[in-house]
């Protein structure tokens, strides 16, 4: 009965508080956009990074490298090194290029075919080029790469997957980047909800005393102003979301046209659900601490 | 009129009488910070069903009596027993609670104009955490016997000053008190709206509620029954009983 009652008290304060914000839509919805646009920032952020995350990750599926043979190796010597390689369970496939090929190639490309007219013989080496087994670890395959390159008949072995490393050591230094400038924005909105508040607050001075004076508790007293930054926080994480969803609906075109340029299918999305609660989660964390920071100062004061 | 006596029991006796008392004050000063003392050494008691004024001048220290009663401010020295309990040793949470347990009626109403009578009135009662439905009931009780109810839904601000101190006095009782305190109810009002609320402060007390009552104006009481304890420069200038 008594956990009835205390339900029923904070069911309806936080309905008072809802139709209190109603009633004043400018300046709520003010309050709210500026939570919004707040929030936005590290929502979107962190949108972006998880799309860079998705697409490094497909990228570092193609994680092939090339195995150039020494000049003069025989046919026998290539085949024998790619059948060696093929039944490697690191390995997912090994596609074999001749120097005859390899000169096919480069002759079709129009920036070297005046310097293969120069010369006299094919300079070019017998090529593998090795695509991992989809199950492979990344230190399997580094271990592979590197017993490959002490090979007497290997010349040398070029992967270009450094780029994706630099990309991965990108990605998680802009994650915790992410996670400074959530920080940031979260300080920025305890100050910003609790300065709204703390101008309500100071509205509902005199209310405050006399409440005080009835014998109302602090929790009481401040029960209210919770509410009122609990609806200033949900309302900024649903102008955030929105926001970003938003952006991902702007500049999901014009990802497609790139991602089509790289044969990709790709689509720009949203950080998912798990991500949205957060947002809305911080925007409720934020609004109630912002107002318990500015009603804990009112309080000290009517003691 | 007779004089009553200041304190008259000791032992075993004297402490079950003590706790039955709604008011005891033993050698009480106040002094306010970087100011004079508001009350010296005053020692009282009120009973259970006692109607009191207090009187004297401004600057007497009634004030300050009533807020030590109310736990608005501590004693410099000595004791304020209300109810039994030592209010100037309670804690925050205890100091609710003791508020709760008291009706308080201010000089200057303190009602809040963005609320209506009504909801005025059943302050102390969501305070208090009651279910709506008492809340309803106890609410227009209160507002029905200082004659309001039908302005239940009119804001403070539409009320004359007689009525808006009614609605105070509907207020400091609608939690049923034991103890009903009033710091110059009459203090803005003419003389005829003085009258009607103190005939008003009689009809609670009716009801068995221990009313204690400052006045600045001793002649408002002049005809009207009660105790009176007369209060100049902080010190118990007389106290006499009912004529």
């Amino acid at each position: 009965m008594k956990l009835l009652r205390f339900i029923r008290r904070h069911a309806d304060c936080c309905y008072a508080e809802f139709t209190r914000i109603v009633r004043q839509p400018l300046g709520s919805l003010m309050t709210m956009s500026a939570i919004g646009l707040a929030l936005a920032l590290p929502a979107g952020l962190s949108a972006a990074l998880s799309n860079a995350e998705g697409l490094a990750a497909a990228w570092g599926e193609a994680r092939s490298f090339s195995i150039y043979l020494k000049g003069g190796t025989g046919v026998a010597v290539a085949e024998q090194l790619a059948a060696d390689l093929e039944r490697n369970p690191a390995v997912g496939a090994v596609r074999r290029i001749s120097p005859a090929e390899a000169l096919a190639i480069m002759e079709g490309r129009s920036e070297f075919a005046g310097a293969l007219e120069t010369m006299a013989d094919n300079p070019l080496p017998w090529t593998l080029v090795v695509t991992p087994a989809p199950a492979a670890a990344d230190t399997e395959f580094l271990v592979l790469k590197t017993t490959l390159a002490t090979l007497d008949e290997v010349d040398e072995v070029l992967a270009d997957t450094e780029w994706l490393q630099r990309l991965g050591a990108l990605l998680t230094l802009a994650g915790q980047a992410l996670l400074l400038v959530l920080f940031m924005v979260l300080v920025a909105l305890v100050v910003i909800i609790g300065n709204t508040i703390r101008l309500e607050v100071q509205k509902q001075d005199g209310a405050l005393e006399v409440l005080a004076l009835l014998g109302a508790s602090r929790g009481y007293m401040r029960r209210p102003f919770l509410y009122q930054g609990f609806w200033y926080g949900l309302g900024g994480g649903l102008v955030a979301l929105g926001l970003v969803r938003l952006g991902i609906w702007g500049l999901g075109g014009s990802f497609s046209e790139l991602m089509a340029l790289y044969d990709s299918e790709r689509v720009l999305s949203g950080a998912g659900w798990r991500q949205d609660l957060l947002i809305l989660g911080l925007g409720v964390l934020t609004g109630w601490l912002g107002a318990w920071r500015a009603v804990a100062g009112q309080m000290r004061r009517i003691g | 009129m007779r004089t009553r006596p200041r304190c008259c029991f000791g032992g075993m006796a004297g402490e079950y009488h003590f706790a039955r008392l709604m008011i005891r004050l033993q050698h009480v000063t106040m002094r306010y910070r970087g100011g004079a003392e508001a009350l010296s050494e005053v020692s009282l008691s009120v009973e259970p069903g006692e109607f009191t004024y207090l009187t004297g001048p401004s600057g007497a220290g009634k004030t300050t009596l009533i807020k030590l009663l109310a736990a608005i401010e501590r004693p410099t020295r000595g004791q304020v027993f209300v109810l039994g309990r030592n209010v100037g040793r309670l804690g925050r949470r205890a100091v609710c609670r003791h508020r709760r347990n008291i009706g308080i009626v201010f000089q200057n109403n303190l009602l809040l104009e963005d609320r209506s009578a009504f909801e005025n009135v059943a302050l102390p009662l969501h305070i208090s955490g009651l279910g709506p439905r008492e809340v309803r009931r106890r609410t227009e009780a209160a507002l029905d016997s200082v004659g309001l109810l039908r302005s239940a839904r009119k804001s403070p601000r539409l009320l004359s000053q007689g009525e808006q101190q009614r609605l105070g006095i509907a207020r400091a009782v609608v939690n049923r008190p034991e103890l009903l305190i009033a710091d110059e109810p009459t203090g803005n009002l003419d003389p005829d709206l003085s009258r009607e609320v103190m005939r008003l402060f009689h009809r609670m007390a009716g009801y068995g509620v221990t009313a204690l009552v400052a006045t600045h104006d001793p002649g408002l009481i002049e005809v009207l029954p009660g105790r009176r304890i007369s209060l100049a420069d902080g010190q118990i200038h007389s106290d006499t009983a009912p004529s």
